[in-house]
C-alpha cells in the first residue's frame, strides 16, 4: 500500500516542479524512508511510517485537486509511459518472488534479519545485527510490511525490488528531453524497447537480483543515477535534478557500509564540476547532506572524512588541470610517486605482518586473473558474450570515445568529466577491493571456505551497474528517437545479462524450505527461546530457520555441518563438545544427520533407541541435558 | 545416379514452367532425398552437402543481378561455397552425419520462404507449389521441421499483432498483452512444472543449454550459445543495414520463429522427449541438432544479405 503512497507523493512533486513523475518515484521513496529512519533513531519508528502515511493522503489530496483544476496538464506529467512501464514491472516482480523465500538471498542472515528484527520489535535498535549494518534497506521494507500488514518474505523481496526498478525510471526521461516524440507510434516502440532495459539492467552480470533481498544492486543503482541525474542537473539546466541526485547519494550511503567510500570517490568529480560552475552552495550541499545522512547510522564516524577528502581531492585536481604549470604539475607528480611508492611498501609490510594466515601471492594471483580472464569461478561482465573487466571498460570506453566523435550528438564537457571520473572511480574501487581481499576478507573467510575471493562477483557487480546507467542515459537522452540505435541498445543488453538466471527464476520455483514440526506440539516459541540447529546435509539450511523462528534466537552447530568440517578438514566433535554448545538450548532441532552422528552422540538422548535425525524436534532437559523427542 | 535423375525431373519442371533450373532443382532434389531416404549411411553426408552447397548458391544467385558475366559467376560461385562452407563448418557442432539432416532442412525452410517472398511479389503459383513442397519434404524429414513450420507461423501472428499495435500506438494495450502472457506462462508453470522434479529438472538442464556452451557452441573457437546467434544476429543487422524494411521483417521473422521454435522444442522436452530420452541417460538427446536448423536460417539470411549487398554494390559501381 506504501508503494500507492509513494506515487501519490512522486505525482505532486512532479506537479509542484512541473517535470514527469518517473524522475521523482525513487526520490519519494527515499524521502519517506529517511524520514522514517529519523524517527526510528528517534525511538519512534512507527510514528515515522505514520507521517509517511500523512505524507501520501496530503499528497493525494493536492493531486485530485489539481486534477480537477486543470486536467490536460496533469496527464503530461503524471500519466507518463513510465508509469505504466512501472505498473508492468510491478505486475511482473510480483509474479517473479509470489512464494519467494528471503532466505535464498546472498548474506540474508544479516539482511533478512535485520528487516525481520525491525518488523518485529517496531524499533530498530533491538534486531540482530543491528548495529553493524545500516538499515535503510529494513526501513523501506517495514514502511512496506506495516502497510500489508503482517512479515511476509514475498512482500519484502518485492519491495526492495520495485525500489530498485523506480530509480532507473528517470531513464525514460531522457527520452522525452531534447527531442520530441512526435510519431506516436515511434515513441511506443522506444519506450518499449527502453522499458525491457530498464529491467534488464540488475540482471547485467548479476545473479537473480529480482528474486532477492540484498542490498548490493541498490547501492550500484543509487550511485549509477544519481550520477545521471547530477549531469543531467547540469546539462538540462534542472535545479530539482540536483536535490534528487543527493538524495539518491544519500541513500547510497545508508545502504551499505562501503557506499560512503564509493561515493567520496565519485564526488571527487562532481565537485570538480561545480567548481566549474562556480555553484558553491551545491557543493556544500553534496558533501554536508552525505555526511548527516551516514550519521544516522553511525554518529561518529573516520569514513565521513572521506567525503571531505573528496572535497581536497577536487580542489586539487582542478588546481593541477586548470594552472597549468608543469613545474606545480611536475613537483605534485614526484611527491604522489613517492608518497605512492613508499606508502605501497610500508602498506605490503604492515599487510603481510598483519595477516599471516593470509596466502597473499595466491589471493594477488587470482585477483589478477579475475581481472583480465573470463574465470567463472569469479566474475566476468556478461553472459552469452563474456568480457573480462579489463575488456569490458576497453569497450566502453570505446563507445563512448565513438559518442564523443560524432559531431551531431554533441557530448558536454560536463558528461566528458562525468565519463572519465566514473572510469577512473571505478578503477579506485578495483584499487580498494584489491587492498581489502588481500587483508580483511581473505583472514575472514579464506579460512573457512578455502576460496580468498568470496563474494567477489557482489562486490564487482557495482562496476558495470554504474558505468552503464551513465552510458545508457546518455545513448538514450542522444538517439532516443532513432529506434534502431534503441534496437542496437536493447540487443546489447541482452547480450550481456543473465537471461539465463532471468528465466530461471521465473520459471523454476525452488521448493520451499520449512519446519512445520517447530509449530506442532507443546513447543512454545516466544522471544527468548533458544533452539539449538543441527544440519548435517551437503548445503546446510541455517539461514532459513534462522529467519524462521524469529525472535527466537538459534545456536547453529555450525561444526558438525558439512561445508564447515571439509573446509577445515575436520572430524566429528567430541560428545562433550556438542553437548556444552546445546546447554543454552530449550529446544534441538535436527533437519538432517548421518548414522555416525547417531552412533557416536547417542549418549545424548534420552530414549537411545528411538532416535529420529530427519527434522525432529526435541526439548533439552535442564538438569540432565538429554534430548526428549517431541516431534 | 539417383541425384542425376532428380536434377532432370528439376531440369523438365523448369523447362515446363519456362522458369530458370534453379527455381525447381532444390526442392525435387530435397524431396528427392527423403523419400529416398538417403541419410542413413555415409554417402548422405556428401548429399546433403551437395544439396545445401547449391541450396546456399541459389539463395543468394537469386540475388544478383542476371546480366553478369562468367568471370563474375565464378567469382559468385567461388563466394558462395566458401561461404556455405563456413557456415556449415560453425554451425554444426561434431556429429556429421546426423547433424547433416537438420541442416538441410534449415536451408530448406529458408528457401521456402524464400519461395513464399517470391509469391508474394509474382504472385505466381508455381513458387507456392514449390514452398508447398519444402514444407511436405521438411515434414517428412524429422518433427523438428513440423515444429519449426507452426513456429514460423506463430510468429508471423506475433508480428501482425505487433505491427497493429504498433500502428495504434497504443501503450496500455501492448502492457495489458505483456501482463497477461506473463500470467499465462506464470499459470502454466505452477500447472506443469512446480511439484515435479523430473520436469523442473529437465527445464533447468534445458535452459542451461540454451544460454550457455553446454551442448551447442556456434563457431568453434569462440563459443556462443544458440541464442546469442540468434541476438548478436539482430544486433549485427541493426548496426550494418540502412532503412531495409523488407530484410528487417524477414529476419525479424526468423529471429521471432527461431525463439518460437525454441520455446516450443523447451515444452516438448519437458512434457515429452526427456522421458524418452532417459532411456539413454540424458534429458536433450537431439538438442544440438534441433537447435541446428534456427541458426542455419539466420546464417542464410546473412549470406544473402551480405551477397545481396555485394553485387548492389557492384552494379552501382
Amino acid at each position: 500500500m506504501i508503494i500507492l503512497g509513494v506515487l501519490f507523493i512522486a505525482a505532486a512533486i512532479a506537479l509542484l516542479t512541473k517535470d514527469r513523475i518517473e524522475n521523482y518515484i525513487a526520490f519519494s521513496i527515499i524521502i519517506i524512508t529517511l524520514e522514517t529512519y529519523v524517527f526510528a533513531v528517534a525511538g519512534i519508528i512507527e510514528a515515522g511510517f505514520w507521517v509517511a502515511v500523512l505524507l501520501a493522503i496530503c499528497s493525494l489530496i493536492y493531486v485530485i485537486i489539481r486534477l480537477i483544476r486543470d486536467k490536460l496538464n496533469i496527464i503530461g506529467h503524471v500519466f507518463t509511459p513510465a508509469l505504466l512501464a512501472f505498473c508492468v514491472f510491478a505486475f511482473l516482480i510480483v509474479l517473479l518472488n509470489v512464494e519467494t523465500q528471503a532466505a535464498r538471498s546472498p548474506d540474508s542472515p544479516f539482511w533478512v534479519v535485520i528487516a525481520k528484527g525491525v518488523h518485529y520489535y517496531n524499533d530498530f535498535g533491538k534486531g540482530l545485527f543491528a548495529k553493524t549494518h545500516p538499515q535503510y534497506i529494513a526501513i523501506w521494507g517495514y514502511s512496506c510490511m506495516k502497510s500489508f500488514g503482517k512479515w511476509s518474505d514475498s512482500f519484502l523481496v518485492i519491495s526492495n525490488n520495485i525500489y530498485k526498478v523506480s530509480i532507473l525510471l528517470p531513464l525514460f526521461s531522457c527520452l522525452s528531453v531534447r527531442e520530441k516524440v512526435e510519431n506516436k507510434s515511434k515513441g511506443l516502440l522506444n519506450n518499449a524497447i527502453l522499458s525491457v532495459i530498464v529491467f534488464l539492467i540488475p540482471y547485467i552480470s548479476a545473479a537473480g537480483e529480482y528474486k532477492i533481498y540484498a542490498p548490493d544492486m541498490l547501492m550500484a543503482l543509487l550511485l549509477g543515477m544519481g550520477m545521471v541525474m547530477f549531469t543531467r542537473a547540469i546539462t538540462e539546466e534542472k535545479d530539482s535534478f540536483y536535490l534528487v541526485a543527493i538524495a539518491y547519494f544519500c541513500a547510497a550511503v545508508l545502504t551499505k557500509r562501503i557506499g560512503i567510500a564509493i561515493l567520496a570517490i565519485l564526488l571527487v568529480w562532481c565537485i570538480y564540476v561545480l567548481l566549474d560552475e562556480n555553484r558553491k552552495a551545491l557543493i556544500a550541499a553534496f558533501v554536508i547532506c552525505p555526511i548527516l545522512t551516514y550519521a544516522l547510522f553511525k554518529r561518529v564516524n573516520t569514513y565521513s572524512v572521506m567525503v571531505i577528502g573528496a572535497l581536497f581531492a577536487a580542489i586539487v585536481l582542478k588546481m593541477i588541470i586548470e594552472k597549468k604549470s608543469w613545474m606545480l604539475n611536475a613537483v605534485l607528480a614526484i611527491i604522489a610517486g613517492v608518497v605512492g611508492v613508499f606508502g605501497g611498501i610500508i602498506l605490503a609490510r604492515k599487510i603481510a605482518d598483519k595477516y599471516p594466515s593470509v596466502d597473499h601471492l595466491v589471493v594477488a594471483k587470482s585477483f589478477f586473473k579475475m581481472l583480465i580472464s573470463v574465470d567463472d569461478k569469479y566474475y566476468y561482465v556478461g553472459n552469452m558474450v563474456k568480457l573480462p573487466v579489463v575488456l569490458f571498460l576497453i569497450c566502453v570506453v570505446a563507445v563512448f570515445v565513438l559518442l564523443e566523435r560524432r559531431k551531431e550528438i554533441h557530448i558536454t564537457k560536463a558528461e566528458r568529466i562525468i565519463f572519465i571520473g566514473i572510469i577512473v572511480s571505478m578503477l579506485i574501487y578495483i584499487a580498494l577491493l584489491f587492498y581489502l581481499y588481500m587483508t580483511q576478507i581473505s583472514a575472514a573467510t579464506g579460512k573457512l571456505f578455502e576460496d580468498s575471493l568470496l563474494g567477489l562477483d557482489r562486490y564487482m557487480k557495482i562496476i558495470p551497474i554504474i558505468i552503464l546507467c551513465f552510458v545508457v542515459s546518455i545513448v538514450v537522452g542522444r538517439y532516443g528517437k532513432s529506434s534502431r540505435v534503441m534496437g542496437i541498445l536493447l540487443m546489447t543488453v541482452l547480450v550481456i545479462s543473465n537471461l539465463n538466471i532471468l528465466s530461471k527464476d521465473y520459471l523454476i520455483k525452488e521448493d520451499n524450505i520449512s519446519f512445520p514440526e517447530l509449530r506442532a506440539g507443546n513447543i512454545e516459541l516466544k522471544e527468548g527461546t533458544n533452539l539449538g540447529y543441527i544440519d548435517m546435509d551437503e548445503i546446510s539450511h541455517f539461514r532459513f530457520f534462522q529467519i524462521d523462528i524469529l525472535p527466537c534466537t538459534m545456536t547453529n552447530v555450525d561444526e558438525l555441518s558439512t561445508t564447515y568440517r571439509k573446509a577445515n578438514n575436520m572430524e566429528y566433535i567430541s560428545v562433550d563438545e556438542l553437548s556444552k554448545e546445546l546447554e543454552d538450548c530449550d529446544y534441538v532441532y535436527i533437519y538432517s544427520a548421518d548414522d555416525q552422528f547417531q552412533k557416536l552422540y547417542n549418549e545424548l538422548f534420552y530414549d537411545k533407541e528411538k532416535i529420529k535425525v530427519d527434522r525432529a524436534v526435541y526439548s533439552v532437559d535442564k538438569d540432565t541435558g538429554l534430548l526428549m523427542l517431541l516431534n | 545416379m539417383q541425384i542425376i535423375v532428380l536434377f532432370v525431373i528439376g531440369a523438365l519442371c523448369s523447362a515446363l514452367f519456362g522458369r530458370k533450373i534453379e527455381l525447381f532443382v532444390p526442392p525435387i532434389l530435397a524431396v528427392g532425398a527423403i523419400v529416398l531416404d538417403f541419410f542413413h549411411d555415409y554417402y548422405g553426408l556428401y548429399i546433403w552437402a551437395i544439396i545445401g552447397c547449391y541450396f546456399g548458391m541459389l539463395i543468394f544467385r537469386h540475388c544478383s543481378n542476371t546480366g553478369i558475366g562468367w568471370g563474375q559467376k565464378l567469382k559468385q560461385f567461388c563466394l558462395v561455397l566458401t561461404f556455405m562452407g563456413v557456415v556449415l563448418f560453425a554451425s554444426i557442432p561434431s556429429d556429421y552425419l546426423s547433424a547433416g539432416t537438420y541442416a538441410l532442412l534449415g536451408l530448406m525452410l529458408i528457401w521456402m520462404l524464400e519461395y513464399l517472398y517470391m509469391y508474394r511479389e509474382e504472385k505466381r503459383g508455381y513458387y507456392l507449389i514449390c514452398a508447398g513442397i519444402l514444407a511436405v519434404a521438411s515434414i517428412f524429414t524429422s518433427r523438428a521441421g513440423i515444429v519449426m513450420i507452426i513456429s514460423l507461423a506463430v510468429a508471423s501472428i506475433i508480428m501482425r499483432i505487433v505491427v497493429f499495435i504498433y500502428n495504434k500506438g497504443n501503450g496500455t494495450l501492448l502492457a495489458l498483452l505483456v501482463c497477461i502472457m506473463a500470467t499465462a506462462i506464470y499459470v502454466g508453470r505452477k500447472k506443469l512444472i512446480d511439484g515435479d522434479g523430473f520436469r523442473r529438472d529437465v527445464l533447468n538442464t534445458f535452459l542451461k543449454s540454451l544460454f550457455t556452451t553446454h551442448r551447442y557452441s556456434f563457431g568453434r573457437a569462440i563459443g556462443i550459445p544458440v541464442l546469442g546467434v540468434l541476438i548478436i544476429s539482430v544486433l549485427l543487422f541493426l548496426i550494418f543495414s540502412r532503412k531495409n524494411l523488407k530484410a528487417l521483417r524477414e529476419i525479424m521473422l526468423i529471429t521471432i520463429g527461431s525463439v518460437v521454435y525454441i520455446a516450443f522444442l523447451c515444452g516438448l522436452y519437458v512434457l515429452k522427449f526427456a522421458y524418452e530420452n532417459i532411456q539413454q541417460g540424458e534429458y536433450l538427446t537431439g538438442f544440438e541438432n534441433y537447435v541446428l536448423i534456427p541458426v542455419i536460417m539466420t546464417m542464410c539470411f546473412w549470406g544473402k544479405s551480405l551477397f545481396f549487398r555485394i553485387y548492389k554494390e557492384g552494379r552501382s559501381r
